[in-house]
């Protein structure tokens, strides 16, 4: 039961209910700590963040600093790694 | 005893005025009054078309035509080689600004020290640089004695981006401006004129 | 209020304070003289490697801007509801309660009907954490056109190479320095006070400098040899540089495009790469006479060119493309383009090799480079063109012919920031690309969200210009929305967008304008609230952007109590995102962009209001370490020290950059699947191309249309963008020389017209015209007409600054087909007709 560092933004924050947190789950993948991870609406963050075996282009996965591909669910994370959850911020305009 | 002065490398120079804004808030003079300027000109037809910049100030000239014509002794030359002036006893007379050969008195007019530069009330920053004038006064370049009396180089010289103004002592035989002038071809502005100035050019 | 000194303040008096200039985004070291609470002095600061105690003359102002007596200095309203030039918009004070809360209504209302109707302009680099602010309040639109005018071509293209954000050559090292349409080290651009003294240093040791320009500027008077050129026109001058080394002296760094490029990758016929089954890209292996992955080929066996047939295939190495399209830009084809002669072409292309000593290294910190002490270096004037993409393949290409890419004595880098270079590994072990480092760019979208249309230009910047043609034409976009309110920071895009008529077209349909500045503008004075910011000298920030040479952070901190009742533009649109609402996303969005999710413990609290302090507190922190808090800045002023050479040279490591940029085109055949299935026609595809060539730009063929003459733009060191020119210190320095005191005509061309010095001139392009007083002068092509940007102000608050009217950006077109397909840039020169006139309209 890797133990990791799950820092959720924005929209993502408000469907789990915090901004950052501690979370040791069942499994070793990044779709398996998705699951173990309740929203408000009921479901768990990998019914939000993951469509047909992909991350929803909508949403962003960073591991460590980089963005996890968005076919790379299978990805097995570490112990006290930190994972950013967040909804895109499709417009940052600027230059 | 010194014979402070400056050399000017032309061929560092890069026209910036960052001297002339230097000088503006080092000694904040009224508006369009500049004791460091560049003149810009332009040299050769096209395309053998060059600019060429020239940095002035005052020449702070060893046999200075401004004290000479001075009829008050307001103008006077310190031991350290700067052409000063004592406003307490200029009587605005104005005849070192006619003797000058390179216009580098300045007159602070009745009226000047009223305003700021925009034409209404003084800044702050106005209000406090304003009081090293007085109206009715010759005022000009003092090398910065103010700053040079600390240690340090003239504000011109202390900014300039190319380091293209360089300052020393000309009785220092192994000083910065004696090499430079033994090392590159220099002249001095107006010579014509026999003032013998401590600033000098180097060739660009 | 300091008593009045008798006598010049000493500069041992008060205190001294470092900080960090804000006179233009780059921010060289200043310290401040503070005596009774009065700024004395501004000097720069000796102690910061960056500009080394020097001082522009624009940083050197910076005391006028503090006590500018037409700033803003309290939260005002417009009581006069007609708007438009010249309207007196009836000003009146109010508290900044009644600010706050007409701004966070109007607003609030906007984003309740939908947030993209919110046109947002934001200028303000050195706040570039703040750019963000749109976005969290669900706008993606960026309606200005200030960095798309010099870096729109240029800044994707670094990133592309290198994952640098802009470069240089090398100050250190070159010898031979080819200097096109830029006025770095001279005049303008990457930190001006420290770049000014290295490349004076530079010269001084003796290295030779050509620089191309049209007109006779700081670089070209002070440059070896000035050769005048035809705006937009360069790049046909240096292709017809590279055709000259790789087809007449066939001299060029073989070893260097083998090893460090993909310049050997095989091509196929549609000019894509040619791939094996698992995806490999393939070279011509010379050992065993066919195709094989590029792993496993060592670099010598690697055919760099040549034309092979396999199985049926007819296959190029990328560098055999770029040789078989150069092989028609002779140095006599591309003279007609440029009227530089021939012979100039030649020669100065065999400088360049000669100089760069091909084979040569050099020992660095006990690693062995290579030695390429020549290099051709450019920025805007060369670039900024309806073909920019085109310009800037074309001279990093030349620079890569002789293997000087981010070598010591070559053309390097310039990283963002304080992260350095964007190296991570790409394909077919190539750098991963990175176009887009200010931002993310947005997926594909049909019909767009923003006005820009910035989902439509994936490897390309923020194209502003294009915000007239799609509100005003939203049909032939799919715009589904019109934008009904605006935000101004910072940016007055009134001024700085092509075609002025339109952009007030859409000023004029706008429900509310709200601006953040500290003085008014011709983009200001439409505002409905004006909510005023802070100076650089009462504000608190980290800066560090683009710094050539140097990298680390320098602080800006208040030096004297702000004047009047001013807020940081930080702590309005924070109490601005508190009352709509969406602080939590907002802190969020700096949680992201100030690296803080890196390091949790220094995250914001979503739900709290942290000061600037507080923030740039942790700022520091989370890049230095707790040990270099907020106070450790005030008192050393900076972490800013020398980039090693490690940083500095071949960031890419064994990672190949782009020779055959494929992923251009690539990139530019799905967006042309994604606009053909929206139903979109026309779209420019064109510049989707994997290398660049010679091609006429709209510019040229409106010369068929009548418009006779070139016009363009500059500037020098007095003054940056629009901003300074209201500036009575700048502004005085500035009317006395000749250049700012007119539309700038060469004497002869001047004598044909019956136009001398002083008389009245009307230039017309095809997107409007404008009037100003002509000034002949030897210093410029004879065909080109050139405008300074010191005259182009058509509203000044400053009774010390006069308009002079001659508003350069009413000629440009903003449309599409003036702009870059591939990266929005614009086209920043103009075709014009010059007549005399009998004087300006605005003279009376």
């Amino acid at each position: 039961m890797p133990e990791v560092r799950v820092i959720a933004l924005g929209e993502v924050r408000r469907q789990v209910g915090f901004s950052q947190r501690e979370i040791s789950f069942e499994g070793a993948t990044v779709r398996e700590l998705l699951r173990s991870i309740a929203t408000k609406q009921g479901g768990s963050l990998e019914e939000l963040l993951v469509c047909e075996n992909r991350l929803r282009g909508d949403y962003a996965v960073v591991i460590e600093g980089l963005a996890l591909p968005a076919d790379q669910l299978e990805r097995r994370l570490e112990g006290g790694e930190n994972v950013v959850t967040m909804a895109v911020i499709r417009h940052l305009a600027g230059g | 005893m010194a014979r402070l002065g400056m050399v000017i490398d032309l061929k560092r120079c890069v026209g910036c005025n960052s001297c002339t804004l230097s000088c503006k808030q080092e000694n904040g003079t009224p508006a369009g009054m500049h004791y460091a300027r560049v003149v810009t000109r332009e040299v050769g037809s096209y395309p053998q078309t060059r600019r060429t910049f020239l940095p002035l100030l005052c020449n702070h000239c060893e046999d200075a035509p401004c004290e000479k014509a001075c009829p008050t002794g307001a103008t006077y030359i310190r031991e350290d080689g700067i052409v000063m002036v004592a406003k307490e006893k200029c009587i605005g007379c104005r005849a070192c600004a006619v003797s000058c050969p390179y216009m580098n008195r300045h007159f602070i007019e009745k009226g000047f020290l009223e305003h700021g530069y925009a034409g209404g009330e003084l800044s702050p920053f106005e209000a406090v640089k304003f009081g090293a004038f007085e109206e009715g006064t010759m005022s000009k370049c003092t090398l910065c004695a103010h700053r040079v009396d600390e240690g340090l180089e003239p504000a011109c010289v202390t900014t300039c981006p190319t380091e293209a103004r360089i300052f020393g002592d000309w009785d220092e035989p192994e000083g910065k401006l004696q090499k430079l002038v033994r090392e590159r071809n220099s002249w001095t502005l107006l010579p014509e004129c026999k003032t013998r100035p401590k600033v000098f050019y180097l060739d660009a | 209020m300091a008593a009045t000194h008798s006598t010049p303040i000493a500069p041992s008096e008060g205190r001294w304070i470092p900080s960090t200039c804000g006179m233009c985004l780059h921010g060289c070291g200043i310290k401040v003289q503070v005596v009774d609470g009065v700024a004395v002095k501004i000097e720069g600061d000796a102690t910061n490697p960056d500009n080394l105690g020097k001082l522009c003359p624009k940083g050197n102002a910076g005391l006028a801007r503090l006590y500018d007596p037409t700033r803003v200095l309290y939260p005002m309203k417009r009581t006069n509801p007609e708007k438009g030039p010249g309207v007196d918009p009836g000003w009146e004070r109010i508290s900044w309660e009644e600010a706050y809360e007409t701004v966070a209504r109007e607003l609030g209302r906007v984003r309740g009907e939908d947030a993209r109707k919110l046109l947002c302009a934001i200028g303000d680099f050195q706040r570039i954490l703040l750019w963000g602010w749109p976005a969290v309040f669900g706008s993606p639109n960026f309606f200005t056109s200030l960095g798309n005018y010099c870096g729109g071509s240029y800044h994707p293209v670094n990133g592309s190479l290198d994952g640098s954000f802009a470069a240089i050559n090398d100050y250190e090292h070159c010898n031979y320095w080819i200097q096109i349409g830029s006025g770095d080290g001279f005049s303008s651009h990457l930190h001006l006070s420290g770049s000014s003294k290295r490349m004076a240093d530079t010269r001084m040791r003796g290295m030779k400098v050509i620089s191309l320009d049209p007109r006779c500027s700081i670089a070209s008077a002070k440059a070896d040899e000035w050769i005048p050129i035809l705006p937009g026109t360069d790049r046909a001058f240096v292709l017809g540089m590279a055709h000259v080394l790789v087809h007449e002296l066939r001299r060029y760094d073989r070893k260097f495009l083998r090893e460090h490029t993909n310049a050997p990758y095989l091509v196929d016929e549609k000019g894509f790469q040619f791939r094996d089954e698992q995806g490999h890209a393939l070279v011509w292996d010379l050992a065993v006479h066919e195709p094989r992955p590029w792993d496993k080929v060592a670099s010598d066996s690697m055919a760099l060119e040549g034309s092979y047939h396999y199985e049926g295939r007819e296959l190029r190495t990328g560098f055999q493309v770029w040789m078989d399209l150069l092989e028609s830009h002779s140095p006599e084809k591309m003279s007609e383009v440029t009227t530089v002669p021939a012979a100039t072409i030649r020669r100065i292309a065999r400088e360049f090799v000669d100089a760069a000593q091909i084979g040569a290294t050099v020992e660095i910190g006990g690693k062995m480079y290579p030695y390429r002490p020549a290099a051709l270096n450019y920025y805007r004037g060369s670039q900024s063109h309806a073909n920019g993409l085109f310009d800037n393949l074309t001279y990093k290409l030349f620079n890569m012919l002789v293997g000087n890419i981010d070598v010591p004595g070559g053309h390097l880098g310039v990283p963002l920031d304080h992260r350095g270079f964007f190296v991570s590994p790409g394909e077919d072990g190539m750098l991963k690309p990175e176009p887009h480092q200010l931002h993310p760019a947005p997926p594909f979208k049909y019909p767009p969200d923003s006005t820009h249309l910035m989902e439509w230009f994936p490897i390309g910047f923020d194209a502003g210009q294009l915000n007239a043609e799609t509100i005003l034409n939203p049909q032939r976009f799919g715009l589904e929305y019109q934008p009904e309110a605006m935000m101004l920071y910072h940016s007055n895009p009134w001024w700085n967008m092509p075609e002025t008529n339109k952009i007030e077209e859409i000023f004029r349909r706008m429900k509310f304008i709200v601006a953040i500045d500290i003085h008014l503008t011709e983009s200001t004075q439409w505002a409905d609230i004006f909510l005023p910011d802070r100076t650089f000298l009462e504000s608190t920030l980290l800066n560090c952007l683009e710094p050539p040479v140097v990298t680390g952070h320098s602080l800006r901190q208040p030096v004297v109590k702000p004047l009047g009742d001013t807020r940081d533009a930080y702590e309005i649109l924070t109490e601005l995102a508190q009352r709509m609402g969406f602080l939590d996303n907002w802190n969020d969005l700096l949680n992201l962009v100030c690296g803080f999710t890196a390091k949790p413990k220094n995250m914001l609290d979503p739900e709290k209001r942290y000061s600037a302090e507080e923030l740039f507190d942790r700022f520091a922190r989370n890049i230095y370490g707790d040990d270099h808090d907020l106070e450790w800045f005030r008192e050393h002023g900076h972490a800013v020290r020398h980039r090693t050479p490690e940083e500095t040279y071949m960031p890419y490591g064994k990672l190949r950059i782009p020779f055959y940029f494929e992923f251009i085109k690539r990139t530019g055949e799905q967006l042309r699947g994604n606009l053909e299935a929206a139903g979109v026609t026309g779209w420019p595809y064109e510049n989707y191309a994997p290398l660049p060539y010679w091609k006429n730009s709209p510019v040229i063929e409106d010369g068929r249309r009548g418009f006779d003459f070139y016009a363009i733009t500059f500037k020098e060191p007095l003054h940056t963008f629009a901003d300074t020119l209201v500036m009575p210190w700048l502004s005085e320095v500035s009317e006395k020389d000749p250049i700012h005191q007119g539309i700038l005509l060469n004497t002869a061309t001047g004598k044909g017209l019956g136009i001398a010095s002083g008389d009245w001139v009307r230039l017309t392009s095809p997107a409007g015209s404008i009037e100003g007083m002509a000034q002949c002068v030897e210093g410029i092509h004879p065909q080109v007409v050139g405008v300074s940007n010191a005259i182009t102000r058509e509203f000044v608050t400053n009774s010390g600054v006069r308009a002079k009217g001659s508003h350069f950006n009413r000629l440009l077109k903003g449309s599409l087909d003036y702009t870059d397909g591939a990266t929005g840039g614009l086209e920043s020169s103009a075709r014009v007709r010059v007549e005399k006139i009998a004087a300006a309209g605005w003279a009376h």
